[in-house]
């Protein structure tokens, strides 16, 4: 006895044989249909083409030398954020021996410096009297050597900022580092804090000479 | 065919001129016995090498092109059945045999009283109606199953695969609509001997 399923795709192949001769009449495609469908494909293919080159996309290569060159930039950023802190230390430690410097001298030199000598005595045919000292011309001041150091250090430490470069770095701090402009700022407003003790120290000398 | 549509994929403009050549013709017939209609195939046609320059590179090769292919006009062709059965003009029943010769039939060939070609293509012509009128009356899973099977000369197992149904529902299908198609061209009278068309 036959697998039914044998038998089943027997007739179907026997009817298919059948159907097969029918279908033989089934129409063609017309010249002009056949045609028409390569000029739709090759429109369509055109119109494929135009797409991709309207909206390009970066292949993998492409990508794969961008991200190279944001790791470039962002590993020469922080050379440069280095170098900065460096030189910001070195500017803010100079100027801090400078004013320990002016501080030291201030509280060593001896009071002669100030204006309040005595008067020089002589005597004559009138009896003694007293005559002021001549004024001396004022000998090269250190303190004011000293102040201008510290305005010399002062400068080359803003010199060693370049204002484009500074401008450029901070853009590029804060794309990679938003914490690092408040990084920036202590150091600044360290450096304000102590010309501002500067400036005080210095009033008081200048108001004690005026006396 | 492998490195056709892996140029086709490189968009070659002559590995879609081969697919064109290849395949029009078995594409052409599937679609015009599911829609019974030369306009529609003419136009279906088009539309199949359309979707596939869109859609070949997303095609990865597994050796079923035939299958992704004749899935696509399969697709088509129903949604253009769907659409003319629920055309108040002209339903797929109410055609009239194709045409011979490359001019395509118009609206007002698929109504009764168009007039015919010369009386020695009537034969044939009446021959290729009375299967499409055969056909129409089966139900579309076992239309599209035989056609299928005699355009695409896909096995049953990719057939299934293609129609998304199990193998055996597939056989079934072709078994019953064969063997009903069969009874059909037996049985049905000749339609211009009872002047079921006009002359």
């Amino acid at each position: 006895m036959n697998d039914p399923s044998d038998t089943i795709i027997q007739e179907i192949r026997r009817d298919e044989r059948w159907l097969a001769d029918l279908l033989a009449a089934t129409p063609l495609p017309p010249r002009d249909a056949l045609a028409r469908t390569r000029q739709v494909v090759a429109i369509e293919l055109d119109r494929s083409v135009m797409e991709r080159h309207g909206q390009p996309t970066p292949d993998a290569e492409t990508i794969r030398r961008t991200k190279a060159a944001v790791q470039a930039e962002l590993r020469g950023a922080n050379v440069g954020r280095w170098s900065r802190r460096t030189a910001r230390r070195v500017g803010l430690t100079a100027s801090a021996a400078a004013i320990a410097l002016v501080v030291g001298l201030l509280r060593w030199m001896p009071s002669a410096q100030t204006p309040d000598s005595k008067d020089i005595e002589t005597s004559g045919p009138g009896g003694p009297s007293v005559a002021l000292r001549p004024a001396e011309p004022r000998a090269p001041d250190p303190v004011a050597q000293i102040v201008d150091d510290m305005t010399s250090a002062f400068e080359s430490v803003a010199d060693r900022r370049d204002p484009a470069l500074a401008i450029l770095a901070d853009d590029i701090d804060l794309m990679t580092t938003p914490s690092l402009e408040s990084s920036v700022e202590p150091v600044d407003s360290a450096l304000d804090e102590i010309g501002e003790q500067i400036e005080t120290l210095f009033a008081d000398q200048e108001a004690s000479w005026e006396t | 065919m492998a490195d056709v549509i892996r140029r086709a994929q490189g968009r070659d403009p002559a590995a879609f001129e081969a697919l064109v050549d290849a395949y029009s013709h078995r594409l052409y017939g599937f679609i015009y016995r599911l829609t019974g209609n030369r306009d529609d195939a003419d136009d279906l046609l088009q539309e199949v090498f359309v979707r596939v320059v869109r859609m070949i590179v997303k095609y990865q090769d597994d050796g079923r092109f035939e299958a992704w292919l004749f899935r696509i006009a399969m697709n088509l062709a129903r949604d253009r059945v769907r659409r003319i059965r629920k055309s108040p003009i002209v339903s797929i029943q109410e055609y009239g045999p194709p045409d011979e010769g490359d001019r395509a039939p118009g609206i007002l060939d698929r109504t009764p009283g168009h007039e015919r070609g010369p009386p020695e293509t009537l034969e044939l012509a009446d021959q290729v109606d009375r299967l499409q009128w055969a056909l129409d009356q089966l139900g579309q899973a076992e239309r599209e199953v035989i056609m299928l099977r005699h355009f695409s000369g896909l096995p049953f197992n990719q057939i299934a695969e293609l129609m998304g149904t199990p193998l055996g529902t597939a056989l079934a299908r072709a078994h019953r609509g064969l063997r009903r198609l069969r009874l059909i061209m037996e049985e049905a009278p000749d339609r211009r001997d009872e002047g079921d068309r006009p002359q």
